[in-house]
């Protein structure tokens, strides 16, 4: 807290000025110098989900036994944001912090984080295996590197073998291809796949990844949000068609799960393995608990549909930062360094966890599902929402108007554009 | 509790002709005592919640990030929230409807819930344990169960209904419905915590209070409304108090159940303030809102604590 | 004629069949209610023997055919720590808030001192901010004098703030009759053998009641564990509960497999403060 308080010099005694001295040169030494980096031995982590017994566990656990550097690990199951920004106040926070991808340019903005160019020049670092949007993601427009993109998950759709078999429709291309696989083929296909009552031919509008997928692959320039974040764009004609198209999906054509029903954790999950869904569209993450539970019948993975500019799909970032006022920030550094690496990222890989930035992990890709490949295809056609100083004011705005779009009570376009003057708003406030 | 018993042998204070000084000092002993015993209390309240709140007075006053420095805006977050926010002013309203919805439910359905189980009937103790179920049960769980009975398509309501022919609505995606089916999650869930308190409350009425009334020709009814109501109302003010306090801040139902949708219909002033500070990290803000709604609440326990001379009976 | 004397609250009553016939109604009506408020319960504890795949079904199920017992075993080879911290915490938390609201409801209910009706207000006024406004200025106040990190922070200050106990202990001291206190005043008491004595165990319902609360205060506290502990041999089971819930899935069966561990000591914590309610009502069941 600043508060000012006058200084009467006049009062101080020698005594007292001496020891002032004392204590400020001290507090100087001890900002700045030998241990400016920290004791290189040691770290503190914050995460958001306790990954003792995870893939992420396994590379820290590596990466100790490998640098020699201790981390502690202090996991955050719930209410990540609440004890991230506690923490971030504190005048000690860890070293190390996961960070929702949202937040990295507001946070940047107020000097939380540090600035790691210092370290990726220092080190020279070979980013030439990484995927360039992504690894550029937490790139300020001051040029500085806040935030580190660890990892990433892209999405595809999971399908029901069984069930194209059992409704003898033609199963989806195994390569990323756009040869039977328009959106208009893919409604044919989700109408197939249809049993009123059984089952629901597909899932599309439920994760919010596809607001950007499929704007982008009907045509939209941008996608959701302007290139310098200024402006929303996902009112503009076609992306505002592509938010209808997976609406009518369901209000329409009937192949889509209803937007209430969905309202529960797990609800897409728990449809696609009672095999009450036959396609899903989720991310690379999804993986493990599909791979467990899926029991009754063989599921792959296929791209998304290609619409008619691009057949692009958005993969989301996994992002960690190292705090300004990190006490081991080196320390800090080597971890980060460890997780992006190929050792690192093949842990990722192989844990079926998230896929590592450098593109030599994902030969550790493994089967099931039998075309698991598509997900490193799935790299080369990658798209991210723009980045903007306020997403989460915008999202906040225009995603809770789009429930009655959902739920079949109003048009997408009406809504959107509705919107849009409070959504820019937002994105310039301030 | 029975009404009069012998009075305990207690060992005497040497009563050897005391001295007005000695009086006194009993006397000012016996004024100041009091302080002792609340001394905890009030020592916990310094230690633990003083400089936090003086220091959140302060900070409503100003913008903070939480990383850098506070600036001072003076009233600028208050001018903000009353007249360049409609979410603040939807989420006060949603929270009034909700409380005005939810109280009565829950303290006239906890009061009888505590009547029924203050009988001897077989299992008693299995029907409070299960009336107090939902209070216990895990939220997430809860969030299932609701998720199911409200439910558009082959929900346990709309089921039922369809029976009738009724085509259900969407309890929880219609703006218009969202908060009312939050509203009774909620009762059914919170009502086993003023049942209990109600429990509590009946053991302290003297049986022979009843013999008595018996003995007169009371009827059942009589009874209820003649002896049982009046001596309940110490514990009714109590839950009313604290159930203003806690409704005005509710959360997790509708964290778990609707997050504030379907558009913000059920978003509720705590859940905002949460966003405010943890999402937007603007914790100045936040503050303000904080003291606005101490300042709703004052008002609120006031009335209510002027009021209470007009129906709660101390016996 | 069949009338039948039964034991009720006034007392024993003889009761005609007319009155029978609502007993027996309303009986039906309590079970019915009962079932309804019992069911999430009971497909919560049916739910951690299900197939995670299966959890949520359509029709929806209580129990599996084929419970997955392993569940439990997986669950319970994850929490014993954090089970044994939680208890700790939590019987810590009751007796101290007993004492302490029990003491200054005494003071605030029975005894005159100046500036008690202010002193009152500011304590309910405590309960009017919401807590989560001076979160952070708490937050760095303990990391200042080095309590984060310790598990002090989660009952320390709920042990010395209990303002709703301790209004429900001053209106229960309020309610009890005068003449108790004068009696034994008359006979030479002081204050506190007055309330340690004489009052005290007047008291036992509320004190049951409040047992109960700050069990489940303590018992399902997240938020307070989340933020000052950051060591996981200090955690408690509300944070273990949590990891069964990431961004991208939960893993809804060993979640309820671990909520009904944790409902289990809430139950026996109810059951047994709950006694402080029950009348002493002696049945003879006399037929005639």
């Amino acid at each position: 807290m600043s508060m000012t308080r006058k200084s009467t010099a006049t009062r101080f005694s020698r005594r007292s000025l001496i020891a002032a001295g004392g204590a400020t040169t001290a507090a100087l030494v001890t900002g700045c110098g030998m241990t400016a980096g920290g004791d290189k031995k040691s770290m503190t982590f914050l995460n958001d989900s306790d990954i003792k017994s995870s893939p992420f566990g396994k590379a820290v656990e590596a990466f100790q036994k490998k640098s020699g550097i201790t981390v502690e690990v202090q996991p955050v199951p719930s209410d990540y944001d609440t004890k991230f920004r506690t923490v971030l106040s504190s005048s000690k926070p860890p070293d190390l912090i996961k960070i929702n991808d949202d937040y990295v340019r507001g946070m940047s903005k107020t000097g939380a984080l540090m600035d790691l160019t210092k370290y990726i020049k220092r080190d020279k670092l070979d980013t030439s295996h990484f995927p360039n949007n992504l690894y550029d993601f937490p790139v300020q427009s001051d040029g500085s590197h806040t935030a580190w993109v660890i990892a990433h998950s892209p999405r595809l759709f999971y399908y029901n073998v069984d069930a194209f078999k059992e409704a003898g429709v033609p199963l989806p291309p195994t390569t990323w291809t756009a040869d039977g696989w328009t959106w208009q083929d893919f409604e044919e296909t989700a109408k197939k796949l249809t049993i009123p009552g059984k089952r629901f031919g597909a899932l599309v509008y439920l994760d919010t990844g596809f607001e950007q997928t499929f704007s982008i692959n009907n045509g939209s320039p941008t996608g959701i949000f302007s290139k310098d974040g200024s402006t929303f764009t996902l009112s503009e004609p076609k992306a505002a068609e592509a938010i209808q198209w997976a609406t009518n999906l369901t209000c329409v054509d009937h192949v889509q799960p209803a937007w209430g029903d969905l309202q529960t954790s797990d609800a897409d999950l728990q449809l696609f393995t009672q095999g009450r869904l036959a396609m899903l569209f989720s991310q690379f993450s999804t993986l493990p608990y599909l791979a467990k539970n899926v029991k009754d019948f063989t599921f792959d993975v296929a791209p998304p549909p290609a619409g008619p500019a691009d057949q692009l799909t958005e993969s989301s970032v996994i992002t960690y930062a190292i705090p300004a006022k990190a006490q081991n920030p080196d320390a800090a550094w080597e971890l980060l360094k460890f997780l992006t690496s190929v050792e690192g990222g093949k842990i990722f890989v192989e844990g079926n966890m998230w896929l590592g930035m450098d593109d030599r992990t994902l030969d550790a890709l493994h089967s099931p599902p039998a075309h698991v490949g598509l997900f490193a295809e799935a790299v080369k056609h990658s798209t991210l929402p723009n980045q903007t100083n306020n997403t989460l004011g915008a999202r906040d705005i225009y995603r809770p108007l789009l429930d009655d779009v959902y739920s079949c009570h109003k048009q997408a376009s009406d809504v959107l554009n509705q919107a849009k003057p409070r959504v820019d708003a937002a994105l310039n406030q301030k | 509790m029975t009404a009069v018993r012998d009075p305990v042998r207690l060992p005497r204070i040497a009563s050897t002709g005391s001295s007005p000084g000695r009086l006194r000092r009993i006397r000012l002993w016996r004024k100041y005592e009091g302080l002792l015993y609340i001394f905890p209390v009030f020592g916990g309240i310094l230690a633990f919640q003083a400089i936090p709140i003086v220091v959140s007075m302060y900070l409503s006053l100003a913008d903070w990030n939480g990383i850098q420095p506070p600036r001072f805006v003076g009233l600028g977050n208050f001018r903000q929230m009353f007249t360049d926010d409609p979410l603040y002013w939807q989420t006060l309203r949603n929270t009034v409807l909700f409380t005005l919805g939810a109280i009565p439910a829950t303290t006239v359905l906890a009061f009888l819930l505590a009547l029924l189980c203050n009988r001897n009937v077989p299992g008693i103790a299995i029907f409070r344990a299960a009336y107090f179920a939902p209070y216990i049960t895990n939220i997430v769980a809860i969030g299932y169960i609701w998720y199911w009975i409200y439910k558009p398509d082959q929900g346990v309501l709309n089921g039922m209904l369809s029976v009738f022919g009724i085509h259900g609505p969407d309890w929880l995606s219609d703006p218009n419905l969202a908060l009312i089916s939050v509203i009774i999650v909620s009762v059914w869930q919170g009502a086993g915590y003023p049942m209990v308190i109600f429990l509590a409350g009946l053991q302290g009425i003297p049986t022979d209070l009843y013999e008595a009334a018996s003995i007169d020709g009371a009827s059942q009814s009589r009874k209820l409304f003649s002896i049982t109501i009046p001596l309940m109302t110490p514990s009714i003010f109590f839950v009313l108090i604290t159930q203003f306090i806690t409704s005005f801040q509710v959360f997790g139902v509708i964290y778990i159940m609707t997050q504030g949708g379907p558009g913000h219909s059920t978003s509720v002033y705590i859940y905002y303030l949460y966003q405010v500070a943890f999402s937007f990290g603007q914790f100045g803000y936040a503050a303000a809102m904080a003291w606005v709604l101490f300042v709703i609440l004052g008002l609120i326990t006031l009335i209510q604590w002027r009021l209470q001379r007009g129906w709660v009976f101390y016996g | 004629m069949s009338t039948r004397t039964i034991a009720t609250v006034g007392g024993l009553r003889r009761v005609g069949p007319s009155q029978r016939l609502l007993n027996v109604v309303l009986y039906v009506f309590m079970i019915v209610l009962g079932v309804l408020f019992v069911i999430p319960l009971l497909w919560m504890i049916g739910a951690s023997l299900k197939e995670e795949g299966h959890v949520l079904s359509s029709p929806p199920t209580l129990f599996p055919l084929h419970p997955q017992w392993a569940n439990y075993g997986q669950v319970l080879s994850l929490i014993p720590r954090f089970f044994y911290n939680s208890v700790k915490l939590a019987f810590i938390n009751v007796v101290g808030v007993l004492a302490v609201s029990a003491l200054a409801g005494f003071a605030f209910g029975r005894l005159r001192f100046p500036g008690r009706n202010v002193l009152f207000v500011i304590l309910l006024a405590t309960a009017m901010i919401p807590g989560v406004a001076y979160l952070i200025p708490q937050y760095i106040i303990f990391e200042r004098i080095g309590w984060v990190d310790t598990q002090l922070p989660l009952w320390v200050p709920r042990v010395f703030t209990p303002v709703f106990a301790t209004f429900l202990m001053r209106q229960y001291f309020v309610s009890l009759p005068q003449e108790l206190e004068d009696a034994a005043r008359v006979d030479g008491a002081g204050t506190f053998a007055v309330f340690w004595r004489i009052l005290l165990p007047e008291t036992k319902p509320a004190l049951g009641a409040i047992a109960i609360f700050t069990f489940l205060d303590s018992w399902n506290d997240l938020l307070g564990p989340l933020i000052y502990i950051n060591s996981r041999e200090l955690q408690t089971l509300p944070v273990a509960l949590a990891q069964f819930q990431n961004e991208y899935f939960s893993e809804i069966t060993l979640l309820m497999a671990g909520a009904t561990i944790a409902v289990l000591p809430v139950i026996l914590v109810y059951l047994g403060a709950q006694r402080q309610f029950v009348r002493g009502i002696t049945l003879t069941g006399i037929n005639r």
